[in-house]
């Protein structure tokens, strides 16, 4: 017996051939000069000269036409058009989250040539964006800061507690949640830095240093251009990076999988051919060509690498933290499709690896961000906190489970997830919508 | 210009020019590609590589139902078709040389569709601001009844809101009947990838159906 879609499939088959049949002799003949037109050699295509020039003065007419339009709508829209940017080699979404790879910077490229690179391991959000600037939530982990100069431009770099109100500079900054360590270390410009324990504000300038540790209640701002003093932190970047990184990527690691072989750039994970066991193992460990081109950013590239050989058997067959890298990839690119079956397969393959945990997170952002699902997007969000109460997106978690469930309308437990989120994270970033909800 | 509107290929070097040979040739709705079509296709091949001013017209003649046939099947519209049409064949014209077994130019010559038709889906998602209409306008009404109409136009509605990749694997396997393999390799990926791609692409399109008044009696009959 036919299922029911292969009776409407057969219905939809049978139509058509009806209408294909019926195309009358005019069309076909038309279509058919059309074509061959078109496939003629571009020397066989040869209109008159009263033609040709009509058509070029026609032409050039438009082309005149739609410059001046062109034109007046930029001059007119220009103000106030919001800047565009690119997450890696794909159009960012605003209020998408962006997570680096465990062993790879990101670039965010904005359409006004600022550039923040987020490093390896850290996530962050563009929350909003304007003809000005934009306002970039720095969740976790290291971020290097180029920003433009503009007269107008006016940039917020929110990490935790802590606002960094650019207008244009150079600038890395760190934020590790686990910890509440903040730095700020300048290398050109000015910036002025708002938040706890910070009073009125603190303005910094090219060489200065700010380091608050918000659990000892610790302000250190030092200019690393000065000499050296006993008490000045002096930390270079690097260290600053490893910093924010220590004790708290544990998500890094279960990413990195089987050891930091797998996580390691892709130069370092190529053995040389004489080397010891250790270096065969080194070897052996290798990941496929898609998941180092995915660490790589090279997401477009990846995602056809894998499909060359085999996007199932990738997902089956591969390491998991490749296939975390892999389901990235796809959604980076915005093949939902593709990045919906990397992640489940992680979550088949290992249900009680906090990488299954992270793929329910990434599940439940593509159900959000890009289904509208947001029943599905709060069962995600809510798997993850469930999993793994503590891990390095928990947060982030519990609150974006409560805006699904606001979207969803899921008012039951709408109310559960906002106080659950205020005992836990008061000071949260969606802490201000849980107690709306909460004391509306 | 003129010399490829006029017809010049002798009979022996244009079997398919008949519809009982073009059938024959698998190349005609609902008839799938068969291997005694490979020699023919070898000639035309050989006349497209050679740039042949009756390549055109050989190419038009054989190929056209079968690249109308795959187009309507993934897009379910006329009205872009010879446009559609048009452009695989510049695709094919400009890429032949692409083709590394002249056995295999049926097969690429799917791909080749497959592949006009995606970026043809692609380029109207990201031009979805650009329609004021319905965006499956037409169907014959002198040929369809309006029930059936409004299946068809729901059918592809439906269609529309999938991911590209699927929709041509479900359009190319439901209701074109291609073979896995064949499917598999219009789009250019493994059997298993075409597989899962065709349980997503169902689940999605029984969620999505799910909400047309147009297509209930339609999947209610069947489940009968």
């Amino acid at each position: 017996m036919k299922t029911s879609l292969e009776n409407l499939a057969a219905k939809v088959t049978q139509e058509q051939d009806v209408l294909l049949d019926a195309r009358t002799k005019d069309e076909h003949v038309s279509d058919l000069a059309k074509v061959r037109l078109r496939a003629a050699p571009k020397s066989e295509r040869r209109p008159n000269a009263r033609s040709k020039t009509l058509s070029k003065m026609t032409a050039y007419a438009a082309l005149a036409a739609a410059v001046l339009l062109v034109v007046a709508a930029s001059l007119f829209h220009a103000k106030n058009k919001p800047l565009a940017f690119r997450v890696g080699d794909a159009d960012g979404d605003v209020g998408g989250f962006v997570r680096a790879p465990a062993d790879l910077p990101v670039d965010l490229r904005f359409s006004d040539a600022s550039n923040i690179t987020l490093e390896a391991s850290g996530r962050a959000r563009v929350v909003d964006v304007d003809a000005n600037g934009a306002r970039v939530v720095l969740e976790s982990g290291v971020a290097h800061v180029a920003i433009t100069h503009r007269d107008a431009s006016r940039w917020h770099i929110i990490a935790g507690p802590f606002d960094v109100v650019v207008t244009g500079t150079q600038f890395d900054v760190a934020w590790e949640p686990t910890t509440e360590q903040f730095s700020v270390h300048m290398k050109q410009g000015t910036v002025h830095v708002l938040g706890t324990l910070l009073g009125e504000g603190h303005a910094l300038s090219t060489g200065e240093e700010l380091d608050v540790n918000v659990p000892g209640g610790v302000v250190h701002q030092s200019d690393t251009r000065a000499p050296a003093s006993p008490t000045s932190l002096d930390l270079p970047v690097s260290d600053m990076a490893h910093l924010a990184q220590d004790g708290a990527d544990d998500h890094a690691q279960s990413r990195a999988d089987a050891g930091s072989i797998e996580a390691a750039p892709l130069a370092s994970t190529i053995a040389p051919a004489s080397s010891s066991a250790a270096g065969s193992l080194h070897a052996a460990a290798v990941s496929p060509a898609w998941a180092q081109l995915a660490r790589r950013g090279k997401y477009e590239l990846a995602i056809d690498a894998a499909e060359a050989a085999g996007f199932d058997q990738a997902c089956d067959g591969a390491k998991v933290s490749d296939v975390l890298a892999l389901g990235d990839a796809a959604r980076f690119t915005g093949k939902n499709a593709e990045a919906r079956e990397a992640y489940t397969a992680v979550r088949a393959r290992s249900p009680k690896d906090p990488a299954a945990a992270e793929a329910a997170f990434d599940l439940g952002r593509i159900a959000f961000d890009r289904d509208q699902d947001y029943g599905a997007a709060a069962k995600w969000f809510d798997s993850y906190g469930r999993e793994l109460p503590n891990g390095p997106l928990a947060r982030e978690a519990a609150g974006r489970l409560i805006e699904a469930r606001q979207k969803y309308g899921d008012h039951a437990d709408l109310e559960s997830a906002a106080q659950s989120y205020l005992t836990k994270y008061p000071d949260g970033p969606h802490a201000d919508l849980a107690r709306s909800i909460v004391n509306p | 210009m003129g010399r490829l509107l006029v017809l010049r290929i002798p009979p022996h070097e244009a079997p398919g020019r008949s519809d009982e040979h073009a059938r024959d040739s698998g190349i005609l709705p609902g008839s799938p590609d068969r291997d005694e079509a490979h020699e023919d296709d070898s000639e035309l091949v050989r006349l497209l590589r050679a740039r042949s001013p009756h390549a055109g017209d050989l190419l038009v003649d054989r190929c056209r139902k079968h690249v109308e046939r795959v187009l309507y099947r993934v897009m379910g519209r006329t009205d872009a078709l010879a446009d559609l049409t048009q452009d695989v064949f510049l695709a094919v014209f400009e890429g032949i040389d692409s083709l590394r077994e002249d056995a295999r130019f049926r097969g690429w010559l799917t791909q080749v569709i497959v592949f006009v038709a995606r970026g043809s889906i692609r380029k109207r998602r990201r031009k979805w601001w650009l329609v004021f209409t319905d965006v499956v306008p037409e169907q014959n009404a002198r040929q369809v009844d309006s029930e059936t109409s409004e299946a068809l136009r729901a059918v592809y509605d439906v269609l529309d809101q999938m991911d590209p990749d699927d929709r041509i694997a479900f359009a190319l396997r439901k209701i074109d009947g291609m073979e896995l393999t064949e499917v598999a390799a219009a789009c250019a990926v493994s059997l298993a990838t075409i597989k899962r791609r065709l349980v997503r692409a169902e689940i999605s399109f029984l969620a999505l159906a799910a909400d047309r008044d147009a297509l209930a009696p339609w999947l209610e009959k069947g489940a009968s």
